[in-house]
């Protein structure tokens, strides 16, 4: 219908860029109404409100016929009906009033992301018009034409007709030119589709059943990149200078063209002087050669010194043209740079369809709209933070009356507040909810089985609360209709990962729940520092680089002795050969990396220094590689891994002592007791063995976990260490089996493995293991493990060592 | 069944002709610095730079079940290849000619114009089995019991005749297991 006709006056293309011009401005528009409707609730004059939202409803309305969008133009013209009864007086504002307006705003937002599906459009469409039914003046929106000035005249309201098969193609194609630029990522695209158009007729049931307001999706649908024009008008400028430089070089370049050319010149001329010599023996020729010669040097060293000016010159253009190409792709990431205030949009629409659905009273109240940051950026952390919005209305915010009972308002608040602290943003999510009972949540921990009682009585409050993040753990029993669906906590996190952020929480019972996350400002550009291992140049992100130092060869901490940072050596890491022993320096440069509250040493072969380093995506193929977060490519074009530090800390982190008060056992230090040495490989036991005497301990050994349980049943242990993968039963079970029994209950475990991954490590301190060993074992790693500050002990007795 | 015609590409792989269903090769390229990617799979051979997108360089040879050709070199030729979004550069020794051939009755090969035949390479497996083995390092690095890739480099080897394992780039102290 309308499509036809309007593919009289554009064609399929023009129609797709006007479609996709008119959802970026009525989303604008729609939430101009959302914010004026809610505006009045905070006490600003109704008249004005009312004044502001019937202006942005009337161009909307036109912007809508103009792009064929009848049902748009038929809601928008209700809408501003009812606005104007309030405005003539005849009828209140009300509260009611205020909440259908915002209904309606996001009604036809949803309506207008899903045009391309007519079924669902349609359904959309009803529905708005369903709430707006009890607001509108007994107007028949098709029986009148309407009041206003519009080109093309809007399209009559007529519900689809079935349509016949030429039609849809039409659509299809304007619909698909509309949502398939080749730019789009396929997943996206392919997301699109199935949310907006070229849905065919298997899907029409799908989408029908679809939520009215989908918050999730409908934002992302915009493809066009809107840029404040200040900010073109600086690349144009930037552009601009690059085109001077460029020209300026040309000339050079054409002058040492000219300067060489003279200089074959003179070349020659020289070369037939010479060959005049030959014959020479009379004085005046001499004199005149001499003379020649004179001139010709004359000659050669005017050219080399504009040689030398021009190459000069060069230079300095070369370098002014590195600056203007620097400012161009500064003024360039400002261009993918947005402000929060479209997020924060996003967020409010999400937080009243959830609260709708909970039927929860909560209002959001943002700060630092003006903060920057990536799109790419912006687009990633959106679902997260839906979900957190999500989790506070469920979980939360408390039932008014329960509210009012506790002293609060009847009305829950959620505050985020955005803010840039250096490369990050930091943005905090914060509800005034119930808060999280810690000591609750460790009985649920227990109860559910997740932990033993042990480890629940060693964790901190602040190890209970984060283990909300972990796979599988909900803060309420119930999977609900919100929460229930979509990304839990462990997504939420693992997704701020893999942008680059973290993100941390706090709870007090009673006042509330504070999520802090922490977010790159830009996946795209970022500082980074760059090192050589192996011959191959790597980057790690600045962000969790924190130092760099050199650190001796041996060192397996840095600085050396308590408190230190495990040391690790990339080439291990990566697989690739280390330098031979006889060739490796007695200090070797290292990054310390910092990440999520650890810190970890990295050895490299030279440091090549930071960088401003452009972030390419790996790519299917490389991506499942856990080392690397992506690539970039140098200046000379080839390819740089960047290495991942959350990866790092995670795959490397040999020694990481248990969180001081978790250590709540007996220190072993007092005495040397007796000790159970468990492993199937005999190496392995002798070296634990003699290890272990030489401090003190008498040493039982045992080759497997079941064998370590009958000597463990028969003699009092003050230490057992073991192997993790051993026949008949492993040292996971051997440690269950301790733990249940109260004699062994408490006995310090270390485990000795050469596989030790975060899982391996978060088992152990769920057992209440007293530490983790990766092997290769060396004597230090034990020692650290048994006492902290071993190694320095080991440092200064050499021969015990 | 068989006896079809072809649209491929005839390329030589260590020494031995192979053939390539055209509509998988998007063009045929030349290799730039290869980056060699520590951790990646036998089969995935390194990375190079394709006009400011990073294309991973595979080993075919390895990929087909065979041995492995030499380490990717500079100025090696390659056939790009897409498959569902995933960009890749088979390393090829040579790209002998294009051309449309009959198809063994198996399916496994095609006759050339001299009547030989030339085994055919599926380019969209080979990817796909890249991405297996890729997908498997992850799996690896995140199934229980340990090995990221780390414990993978880290993993001792172990001596065959005392049962000994002996870490690779052991590096003294009092170091065992």
């Amino acid at each position: 219908m309308a499509d036809r006709d309007l593919l009289v006056d554009f064609d399929a293309e023009e129609l797709a860029l006007l479609r996709q011009l008119f959802r970026d401005e009525a989303h604008d528009a729609l939430e101009q109404v959302t914010t004026r409707a809610q505006g009045v609730a905070r006490g600003q004059p109704v008249a004005e409100a009312v004044h502001d939202m019937m202006r942005v409803t009337h161009t909307l309305k036109g912007s809508a016929g103009t792009v064929g969008l009848g049902d748009v133009v038929d809601l928008a013209h209700k809408l501003e009906g009812a606005l104007a009864a309030v405005r003539s007086g005849q009828r209140p504002w009300t509260p009611a009033f205020a909440e259908a307006v915002i209904e309606i705003a996001d009604g036809i937002r949803t309506y207008v992301d899903a045009v391309g599906d007519p079924t669902r459009a349609a359904a959309l469409a009803a529905r708005v018009h369903e709430l707006l039914a009890p607001w509108s003046e007994r107007r028949a929106p098709r029986t009148t034409t309407p009041p206003y000035g519009m080109s093309p005249p809007p399209p009559d309201h007529v519900p689809p007709p079935p349509e016949p098969a030429d039609d849809t193609d039409d659509r299809g194609a304007a619909s698909r030119s509309i949502m398939l630029p080749g730019s789009l990522p396929a997943s996206l695209a392919g997301e699109l589709v199935s949310d907006g158009v070229g849905a065919d007729a298997d899907d029409a049931s799908t989408s029908m059943s679809m939520p009215l307001v989908d918050t999730s999706t409908g934002y992302d649908a915009r493809t066009l990149l809107r840029v404040e024009p200040e900010r073109v008008d600086e690349l144009m400028s930037a552009a601009g200078e690059l085109l001077f430089d460029r020209n300026r070089i040309e000339r050079r370049v054409q002058l040492l063209r000219t300067l060489t050319r003279e200089l074959g010149r003179a070349r020659s001329a020289l070369r037939d002087d010479t060959s005049g010599v030959r014959g020479a023996d009379t004085l005046a020729l001499r004199l005149a050669l001499e003379a020649r010669l004179r001139a010709v040097e004359g000659q050669i060293a005017a050219l080399t010194t504009q040689l030398a000016q021009t190459t000069a010159a060069l230079l300095d253009e070369a370098e002014a043209m590195r600056r203007n190409l620097g400012e161009l792709q500064r003024g360039l990431t400002r261009v993918r740079m947005q402000t929060a205030r479209a997020l924060f949009a996003q967020l409010a629409r999400a937080l009243r369809a959830a609260a709708r659905t909970a039927g929860a009273k909560v209002e959001l109240r943002t700060r630092g709209e003006d903060t920057e940051f990536d799109k790419a950026v912006a687009e990633r952390v959106t679902d997260p933070l839906i979900q957190l919005l999500r989790n506070a209305v469920v979980h939360g915010i408390e039932p008014p009356a329960e509210r009012v009972l506790r002293g609060k308002a009847a009305t829950g608040t959620i505050r985020v507040h955005a803010r840039q602290e250096g490369n990050l943003v930091v943005v905090e999510v914060a509800d005034d909810g119930r808060g999280i009972d810690v000591k609750k949540l460790r009985e649920r921990f227990v109860e559910s089985g997740r932990w033993s009682r042990a480890r629940a009585e060693l964790a901190t409050d602040d190890d209970v609360l984060h283990a909300l993040f972990d796979p599988g753990v909900s803060s309420r029993d119930e999977a609900d209709e919100l929460s229930g669906r979509g990304i839990g906590l462990d997504l939420v996190r693992e997704t701020i990962a893999r942008l680059g952020g973290e993100i941390r929480m706090t709870s007090t019972p009673g006042k509330g729940t504070t999520f802090t996350l922490r977010l790159p400002v830009s996946t795209a550009v970022s500082q980074a520092m760059l090192f050589k291992v192996h011959g191959q140049v790597y980057a790690l992100p600045n962000t969790q680089v924190v130092d760099t130092a050199l650190v001796d060869a041996d060192a397996t901490t840095w600085p050396p002795g308590p408190g230190g940072a495990p040391v690790v050596r990339l080439e291990q890491l990566l697989a690739v050969p280390s330098t031979p022993a006889g060739e490796a320096p007695p200090r070797r440069p290292a990054v310390v990396v910092a990440y999520a509250d650890q810190r970890l040493v990295c050895t490299v072969d030279k440091l090549v220094g930071p960088r401003e380093i452009v972030v390419k995506q790996l790519g299917p193929l490389l991506a499942p590689l856990p080392l690397f977060a992506g690539a970039t490519i140098s200046g000379s074009g080839k390819v740089q891994l960047i290495l991942d530090p959350a990866a790092l800390v995670r795959a490397a982190y040999p020694d990481r002592p248990l969180a001081p008060a978790a250590v709540a056992e007996p220190a072993p230090e007092a005495l040397a007791g007796r000790a159970l040495v468990v492993d199937d490989s005999r190496a392995i036991r002798e070296a634990l063995t003699s290890m272990l005497a030489r401090e003190g301990w008498i040493v039982d050994v045992a080759e497997d976990g079941a064998r370590a349980l009958a000597l463990a049943e028969q003699l009092p242990y003050d230490l057992v260490v073991t192997d993790l993968e051993m026949p008949r039963m492993g040292g996971f079970e051997l440690i269950d089996r301790l733990r249940a029994e109260p004699r062994t209950r408490a006995t310090p475990v270390v485990i000795v493995s050469s596989r030790v991954s975060p899982d391996v490590r978060r088992r152990a301190r769920e057992l209440g293991g007293k530490g983790v060993i990766t092997k290769p074992l060396t004597r230090r790693k034990l020692l650290e493990v048994l006492y902290p500050g071993a190694a320095d002990r080991a440092d200064r007795d050499p021969s015990r060592g | 069944m068989g006896a079809e015609l072809r649209n491929v590409i005839v390329f030589a792989l260590a020494g031995v002709r192979h053939a390539a269903e055209l509509r998988w090769v998007r063009e045929v390229v030349t290799l730039g610095f290869v980056t060699e990617i520590p951790t990646a799979p036998p089969g995935v051979t390194g990375a190079f730079n394709l006009r400011g997108n990073l294309v991973p360089v595979l080993d075919t040879g390895v990929l087909v079940g065979g041995r492995a050709s030499a380490p990717p070199r500079q100025g090696d030729g390659a056939l790009l290849v897409e498959l569902d979004g995933v960009v890749a550069a088979l390393r090829v020794d040579k790209v002998d000619e294009v051309a449309t051939l009959q198809q063994t009755r198996d399916g496994a090969a095609v006759i050339d114009g001299r009547g030989r035949s030339v085994p055919l390479v599926d380019p969209s497996a080979v990817v796909r089995r890249a991405i297996a083995l890729s997908q498997a390092v992850r799996e690896e690095a995140e199934g229980e019991g340990a090995s990221d890739l780390t414990a993978e480099s880290l993993r001792p080897v172990r001596d065959p005749t005392t049962g000994a394992r002996t870490p690779p780039g052991f590096d003294g102290d009092t170091t065992l297991g």
